[in-house]
């Protein structure tokens, strides 16, 4: 374009110059052409797009669906846990509730029969958790801690449920307690996320629901009648064996398959229900020793008589925690450890169990329910609040028990014993330990 | 500089042989040209409807597939669900354990499960109008089947209200079956359950297979197979 090209430009080459110019006008109409041709190409193809979409939509519905149903299973695992922090990771802390205690109340409400659990109904907290990458990040949140606060990830990504707890009709009914799950395809953030502790509506990619019933398979499903049950002899070695029982609908003080043997200086006192005139003094019991006598000691007859489900399965049940002693026989210290961790629950005592610290084990309104398979031996001034059921029972330093006991063969005393009947202290293990399962027929899709 | 050098560029310019307009022979390779890009824009189109037109129906042969298998996998996994499901948990005070009504029917199958048919509450619990009655009444019956004739999948919507969930104008059904699976896991209880039997729990599967094709174009094929873990288990023998 400078001046001085324009006269030699002129001279050599005056066509080609135009030609040019034409050529570049045809190939911009010629790529214009053939990009709207590439747009009409991808308008017709949208149908692929279409079916990414609804390829994405299904997949969130799924991981939603999933979601909620993995909140069931972790509700029922947790409750028939021990305890846990706010953050529902298992902790030791004694001032830390265990899952039943943070959503569960004890009814009173008893028209459709004992034991019935109700729900938080005022200022309800939801437990939640988010899944990332097959790890779940929790909360447990109560009333009186109130809300941990979730941590969720900054970029949005993961599932996530919250769950509810129901009465499970419109009614208490003992033994049961209904709950629901939201499961959503992403976290959600505000006061618009999954695991928001109101009932806001969530805004979260996709969401789904699922309701179940949880029915408590019980862990001593009858009280004993006796202060002390055996299946063979109740010998007094030594010391005075004191039982009573002071129940009018039960009355029997020591129930045994064989007799009551006191050799060597030992007495025994029996205290049947005021007024009564009985020392409720149950002996040679046919029915008890043929449980012991006819199948054997190592059979299931007379567990199942007490506990109506075999051994094998009864120690498998999730609410069931075992205490391994087999070689070396367990002592209080790491029988207070465990139930430490897990209050109420019953413990299987695989082997030998010795009391060997002084003072209170379990309270009355916390009471204990130990299943020893071995011996069970009282070897320090303890005063325990339960229920205890041994292969024997071996009474050798001064104690107390307050609820009833049962030996399956022979109860020895050799020091002085006190056994008081609790109806009050064995309703608690009767209504309230045991493991939640689902009911079948109960699930639904929300 | 160029607005000064302009005028003197026009007026110097010599008259051009262009201008004088085109010859034929430049009209006939201009034409032809013209005729094969014509030609290949006209194939592209053509194939870009013909893939179109597939898009389309598999898209919607895709979307029928899915949808029914949805619909059918949300519906048979509540199968035996029971509103006062809690009744079978503890005898309360002067009433018995009662046992699910709705799964005492079990899910039944013809025709090598290309019918299936099952009970399930739809009812409330307590006393309003549709309170539950623990009866299995008609509008409480579902099911699936496939209707061999017209080629579609339908659904039964109260008893022998059978409901195309298909579109017959847009797929055939080729193949329908749902093969229940069981699975019967010891119960450790002494008592017999119903019927004797000792007590088992049932934990049931089903297999959905369906394969479906375009009602317009027989090559247009597709088939699914989903395995849904029924979540009502039957307590029977």
């Amino acid at each position: 374009m400078r001046p001085s090209d324009r006269p030699s430009a002129r001279r050599s080459a005056p066509k080609p110059a135009p030609r040019t110019r034409r050529g570049v006008a045809a190939l911009t109409v010629v790529m214009v052409l053939f990009f709207v041709m590439a747009l009409v190409a991808a308008y017709t193809n949208r149908n692929l797009i279409f079916e990414q979409r609804i390829s994405a939509t299904s997949y969130r519905l799924a991981r939603a669906a999933d979601a909620a149903e993995a909140g069931l299973d972790w509700a029922v695992a947790l409750l028939n846990g021990g305890r846990i922090n706010d953050l529902c990771v298992p902790s030791d802390v004694l001032t830390d509730l265990d899952f039943r205690r943070r959503y569960l109340v004890d009814s009173t409400y008893e028209v459709n029969g004992e034991g019935g659990y109700s729900r938080v109904s005022s200022n309800t907290t939801f437990p939640a958790c988010i899944i990332r990458d097959n790890v779940l990040n929790c909360i447990c949140p109560t009333l009186a801690n109130g809300n941990p606060g979730m941590v969720a990830p900054a970029d949005g990504v993961g599932a996530a449920f919250r769950l509810n707890f129901q009465l499970p009709g419109s009614d208490i009914y003992p033994g049961s307690i209904a709950m629901s799950s939201r499961g959503c395809a992403s976290p959600g953030e505000g006061a618009s996320a999954c695991y928001v502790q109101t009932s806001a509506q969530v805004s979260v990619d996709a969401k789904a629901g699922g309701q179940v019933t949880l029915g408590l398979l019980r862990a001593l499903p009858f009280a004993p009648v006796a202060t002390l049950t055996a299946g063979r002899n109740i010998l007094a070695t030594g010391g005075v064996l004191t039982l009573v029982n002071s129940h009018a609908n039960t009355g029997l003080t020591a129930h045994a398959g064989g007799q009551f043997v006191p050799t060597g200086g030992g007495t025994g006192v029996f205290v049947g229900p005021a007024g009564s005139g009985s020392n409720g003094l149950l002996q040679n019991d046919s029915h008890l020793s043929d449980l012991v006598n006819v199948a054997g000691l190592a059979d299931d007859t007379w567990f199942k008589s007490m506990f109506a489900l075999d051994r094998v399965n009864y120690a498998r049940q999730p609410g069931v925690i075992s205490l391994d002693c087999a070689l070396v026989a367990c002592n209080s210290a790491s029988l207070v450890s465990t139930l430490g961790r897990y209050p109420r629950h019953p413990i299987w005592i695989n082997g030998d169990l010795s009391i060997t610290d002084a003072g209170n084990l379990g309270s009355a309104t916390e009471p204990v329910m130990l299943i020893v398979t071995g011996t069970f031996t009282v070897a320090a001034n303890a005063q325990i609040f339960g229920f205890v059921h041994a292969n024997d029972i071996a009474w050798t330093t001064q104690a107390s028990l307050q609820g009833a006991m049962a030996a399956a063969n022979d109860f020895t005393s050799s020091a002085n014993a006190t056994l008081v009947y609790r109806r009050d202290v064995l309703d608690i293990i009767r209504l309230r330990y045991g493991s939640f399962v689902r009911v079948p027929g109960s699930w639904k899709l929300l | 500089m160029t607005k000064v050098s302009s005028p003197s560029l026009q007026r110097s310019r010599p008259p051009r042989l262009g201008s004088r307009g085109l010859s034929i022979v430049e009209l006939m390779v201009g034409i032809t040209i013209g005729l094969f890009v014509l030609a290949g824009a006209t194939m592209v189109l053509t194939t870009q409807l013909g893939d179109n037109r597939r898009l389309l129906l598999e898209a919607q042969v895709q979307q029928d597939l899915r949808t029914s298998a949805d619909f059918i996998s949300r519906d048979i996994r509540g199968a035996g669900y029971w509103v006062r499901a809690f009744s079978q948990v503890w005898p309360t005070v002067g009433v018995a354990a009662q046992a699910n009504p709705y799964s005492l029917t079990p899910i039944a199958t013809t025709g090598n499960g290309s019918s299936v048919v099952y009970a399930r509450s739809t009812n409330d619990e307590g006393t309003g109008a549709n309170f539950e009655d623990d009866v299995i009444t008609d509008n409480e019956r579902s099911g699936f089947r496939l209707n061999a004739g017209t080629g579609a999948i339908q659904v039964q919507l109260g008893l022998g209200n059978w409901q195309d969930l298909t579109d017959p104008n847009v797929v055939t059904v080729t193949n329908f079956t749902m093969v229940v699976n069981t699975t019967r896991l010891d119960v450790p209880l002494d008592p017999p359950g119903p019927g004797g039997c000792p007590l088992k729990q049932l934990v049931r599967d089903v297999v959905v297979t369906i394969e479906v094709q375009a009602a317009h174009d027989s090559t247009v094929q597709r088939s699914l197979s989903n395995r849904i873990r029924l979540r009502n288990d039957v307590m029977g023998c």
